[in-house]
């Protein structure tokens, strides 16, 4: 017999309390003449021999209720008792689900033998022990039902994000809070994949913190893996690709082995089938990436799979990558010109007009971007419906007619363009479309007036959500911006000047898109619309706009996928099915409100592929793709020094195939027997009680 | 009178008791005339009954009036009017010291012997007190003179125990020295060896007296209401004794009534009066009930 609290044996010598007790009791009595001594004598003579024993009894008893309460109190534990109260411990079982554990081990996955090594902590464990069994992202409440917590085991499906093994540690901690079990264990089942102990000094820390009140224990599973080619980068060169026009997707091949792989085929395939040749890379260096350059074609206009695979190899999860894509046939744009000058060139949206369909004049019929020109008189007889985006390009004044037809167009999902211009007067857009129609997060301050002194440039954000050269963009010389406050409306900083000051801002209205730059798209205040960088600029907004829609239709797995629709479908359910997998149970969720919109939302992508929310009363489907984490593709673990440290919080175990379940358990002292001598004291309290009472009546 | 004596006398308890008079339950003889007959047919005043002349018969009392109507020789005898005399024993050991209240079972035995004397002498009727413990500490002699009352409140007042208790050779005494029969009230708790009791008053009533026997006890003696620890001081130089009452309180309720049953029993035996008084019992009330009783069962 062990204890687990064994100071608390001293507690024993407490037993003298109630010998004290008993003695002093003794000697506090009352003194009281009397005659009736004859009487009191012959009494005392009959019932002096059970009064004492009475009295040894009800001491006897109390120095057992002592003597138990601090053994209970030591917290026995004996071996070889099992299904006693006592004996059961809390268990939260984290099995790493990440991408990184579809690696393949023999004939299975290191998921696989995660499972298995988590079936065998369940068999070790007391039965009826409270266990909570969840993923790396998904917590689980606590079960004593041993076969349901075996279920969930087999329940936990392989995924293609990245682990955040704290906030698991932390979720897996939070649910043994709530046991009452004397004893709680921790199992944490990994490969010990690096980069999900990336923060590996903060996680160890924290496994040491948790390691005062509960035993963890870190079970290693699978081999390194030897070899993993992934693809690193899927990128479409086009912002617009047209339908049967063939368009470059750029595509990063990375080698994380540490052997160089030669003659690597790369394939490309648009709505599942494959398209053109693979691009061979005939070698990649352990450690480094390839490019490959494919062209896809697609087939018609409308939203499209664009998949790009390697040969499977022992981490599969990276080896494939699908993105969604829309294919353009006509693309029509509304330039509103506010100064059209003399001569052609002289006009406001003459380089607009060239770098929006930057062909030769016998291609532009053929050409799927068709941008008109309208002056600002001529405004009224357009039909803005008719058009993808709409460009006010040195419009001076917004007619309030317009204004309203212009917030109602964008709110429906067009696209707005602001290159503002020395006839600009920032009251009318202040007033009218950033005050009245909220249509521009941002309103116009005031010239620049040392734009003479120090011309900037133009840098992308951190983020660079149009994708632009930043060296093409420091060629361009700005002498003069128009300044731009913030207003409450949502909005981000897409392009900045080397001064800090915003350059191009970008927001969504309703189901559009607006982007506001600060200078001109003629030569009067840059230089910007002979350079390089104006033509792929002025195509990137456009394509911003028009796939605005689609966005977000290429999320990473574990991201939360939110598409804007009609504001008409909110409420509706959307059923989403993976794609080419027809037999798969479709998981469902509504559409919520949004302003002006309503929103897809959709949080349960745990794998990368291709999928389709169909949603109810519409004829055809949205189609999104999901990203398995790029992160996950290193094939380095967690080194010996590493495991070495953690062990001085943790248990480390090792499985593998053929593992033994006997390392798990073997920790455990036995059974308490905190219950069993709880309900002995609680018995000789209420005999004590009994007899006292029984023996102090008269008799 | 001092405030000792007066309290002795309480007028509420003196009234009840002249109003409810006092019936002695036998004829006894006496000096005086007064209410009480003598059991003798004598010399003297009242005319009884006529008997046929017996040899040894004294010839003084033929009637010759019947001898010369009838030719029969009768004897005249008569019904003497006389007093009894009352001999109040108290006991005045150191158990009756004991009080759980304001009155000891002494004082409320003073209060019964002085109440019983009052009654006696204002009946003209002769009485005798004696205060014993292990012998008689205090005698008073019979008299039948009022102003023997204010001597026999004095001796009662200013007594003071000391001694333990010994009934019996009391009792054997006042039996041996006192000729005439009379009434013999022993106010005491009895807490003696009983058989020896029984036999003093055994031998009192072969001499002819009439024997009442007044228990006195505090109602603590009688109902035993301890608690807790207590060591029991003998008032009577006996041991200590230390327990805790409520274990025993019923075995003392058996020992007790049994003592008392049997003394009962005993009274009842030898024909004495045995009256029960608790000294929470108020005086007037026990005397009044006492004599109502002894009104009832004298015929």
């Amino acid at each position: 017999m062990n204890f687990l609290n064994q100071a608390l044996l001293w507690g024993i010598a407490a037993i003298s309390v109630p010998i004290i007790i008993h003695f002093l009791n003794r000697r506090r009595f009352r003194r009281v003449p009397w005659a009736a001594m004859r009487f009191l004598k012959v009494s005392v003579e009959q019932n002096q021999r059970r009064m004492k024993l009475e009295d040894w009894i009800l001491l006897v008893l109390r120095c057992a209720l002592v003597a138990l309460l601090a053994f209970l109190m030591a917290r026995p534990v004996v071996e070889g008792l099992s299904g006693m109260p006592g004996s059961k411990v809390a268990a939260a079982i984290v099995l790493d689900n990440s991408a990184s554990m579809g690696s393949r081990e023999g004939e299975g996955t290191r998921l696989t033998l995660a499972r298995e090594a988590a079936h065998a902590i369940l068999d070790r464990l007391p039965g009826g022990s409270p266990v909570v069994i969840s993923g790396a992202f998904h917590p689980n409440e606590a079960s004593n039902d041993h076969d349901l917590v075996s279920s969930r085991i087999d329940e936990i499906a392989q995924t293609d994000r990245h682990a955040d093994l704290l906030l698991a540690l932390e979720e897996a901690v939070r649910s043994l809070e709530g046991q009452a079990a004397a004893e709680k264990e921790l199992y944490l089942i990994t490969d010990g994949h690096a980069e999900e102990w990336g923060a590996f000094a903060v996680l160890e820390a924290r496994l040491r913190d948790i390691s005062a009140g509960t035993r963890i224990h870190l079970v290693m599973v699978g081999t390194p893996a030897p070899a993993n080619l992934g693809i690193s980068r899927l990128t479409p060169a086009a912002a617009l690709p047209a339908v049967n026009e063939p368009f470059r997707i750029d595509v990063d091949i990375t080698n994380y082995g540490s052997s160089p792989a030669r003659n690597v085929p790369v394939k490309l395939l648009v709505d599942g089938q494959p398209a053109g040749e693979p691009w061979m890379i005939d070698e990649l260096k352990p450690g480094s990436s390839e490019s490959a350059t494919l062209y896809a074609t697609l087939p018609s206009a409308s939203y499209h799979r664009v998949t790009v695979a390697l040969e499977d190899d022992g981490v599969p999860f990276d080896d494939r990558r699908t993105i969604v894509m829309q294919a353009m046939d006509d693309v029509r744009v509304l330039l509103v010109d506010g100064d059209p000058g003399v001569e052609d060139r002289e006009s406001e949206t003459f380089f607009l007009r060239h770098a929006l369909a930057p062909v030769p004049e016998e291609m532009r019929a053929a050409y799927p971007v068709k941008p008109s020109v309208v002056s600002v008189s001529d405004l009224a007889g357009e039909t803005l419906d008719r058009y993808h985006a709409i460009v006010l390009a040195n419009v001076a004044d917004v007619p309030l007619p317009f204004a309203d037809r212009l917030a109602r167009y964008v709110e429906a999902g067009g696209g707005l363009m602001v290159f503002p211009g020395g006839n600009l007067r920032p009251e009318s857009y202040n007033t009218l479309l950033h005050g009245k129609h909220q249509l521009l997060p941002v309103s116009f301050v005031a010239r620049d007036g040392n734009a003479a002194t120090r011309p900037r440039v133009m840098v992308p954000t951190e983020t660079n959500p149009l994708g632009l050269d930043g060296d093409l963009l420091a060629r361009v010389k700005f002498r003069q911006v128009l300044g731009l406050e913030p207003g409450d409306r949502d909005h981000r900083l897409a392009l900045r000047y080397d001064d800090g000051q915003p350059a191009l801002v970008e927001s969504e209205h309703g189901l559009g898109k607006v982007f506001v730059f600060t200078s001109t798209a003629d030569l009067d205040w840059n230089d910007f619309a002979i350079r390089p960088a104006f033509v792929p600029f002025i195509n990137r907004l456009l394509g911003g706009i028009v796939q605005n829609r689609e966005s977000n239709l290429n999320v990473e797995a574990g991201e939360t996928l939110r598409h804007r629709l009609e504001a008409d479908l909110a409420g509706r359910e959307a059923t989403v099915y993976e794609v080419g997998d027809p037999e798969a149970l479709g998981r469902l969720t509504t559409l919520s409100e949004a302003e002006g919109s309503s929103v897809l939302e959709f949080d349960r992508i745990h794998r990368g592929g291709a999928y389709q929310a169909t949603i109810d009363g519409q004829p055809d489907p949205v189609l999104f793709a999901v990203r398995p984490s790029v992160r996950e593709s290193s094939l380095s673990l967690l080194g010996a020094e590493q495991l070495a440290r953690l062990g001085d919080s943790a248990t480390v175990v090792g499985w593998g195939t053929g593992s033994s379940a006997a390392d798990f358990g073997a920790h455990r002292k036995g059974s308490e027997l905190w219950w069993p001598l709880l309900l002995v004291v609680i018995a000789l309290a209420a005999i004590e009680i009994i007899l006292a009472q029984w023996f102090s009546r008269s008799k | 009178m001092d405030a000792e004596t007066r309290k002795l006398l309480d007028p509420r308890t003196i009234a009840r008791a002249e109003a409810l008079g006092m019936n002695a339950r036998f004829i006894v003889e006496g000096y005086m005339a007064g209410e009480h007959k003598s059991p003798y047919r004598g010399f003297a005043i009242e005319f009884a009954q006529h008997r046929e002349y017996s040899p040894g018969d004294d010839v003084r009392h033929l009637d010759w009036k019947v001898q010369a109507k009838t030719e029969r020789y009768y004897i005249k005898q008569y019904e003497q009017e006389t007093n009894f005399v009352a001999h109040l024993l108290l006991d005045g050991s150191e158990s009756m010291k004991y009080a759980s209240a304001e009155i000891s079972k002494l004082e409320y035995g003073k209060m019964m012997a002085a109440c019983l004397a009052y009654l006696i002498l204002h009946q003209r009727d002769a009485v005798a007190l004696g205060i014993f413990d292990e012998e008689v500490r205090e005698y008073l002699p019979r008299s039948d003179n009022r102003d023997n009352l204010f001597k026999i409140m004095d001796r009662l007042a200013g007594f003071d125990p000391v001694g333990g208790t010994r009934i019996a050779p009391v009792l054997h005494g006042i039996a041996n020295q006192v000729r005439r029969k009379g009434i013999v009230i022993v106010i005491s708790d009895f807490f003696d060896d009983e058989e020896e009791v029984l036999e003093g008053i055994q031998h009192l009533r072969f001499n002819g007296h009439e024997v009442i026997v007044m228990q006195v006890l505090d109602p603590c003696e009688i109902d035993f209401p301890f608690s807790g620890m207590v060591e029991f001081e003998g008032l009577e130089d006996l041991p200590l004794i230390r327990t805790r009452p409520s274990q025993i309180r019923k075995s003392y309720h058996r020992a007790f009534e049994a003592f008392q049953e049997h003394l009962r029993a005993a009274c009842e035996r030898h024909k004495c009066h045995f009256v029960s008084l608790r000294t929470d019992q108020s005086l007037d009330e026990a005397l009044a009930n006492y004599l109502a009783f002894r009104k009832s069962t004298s015929g």
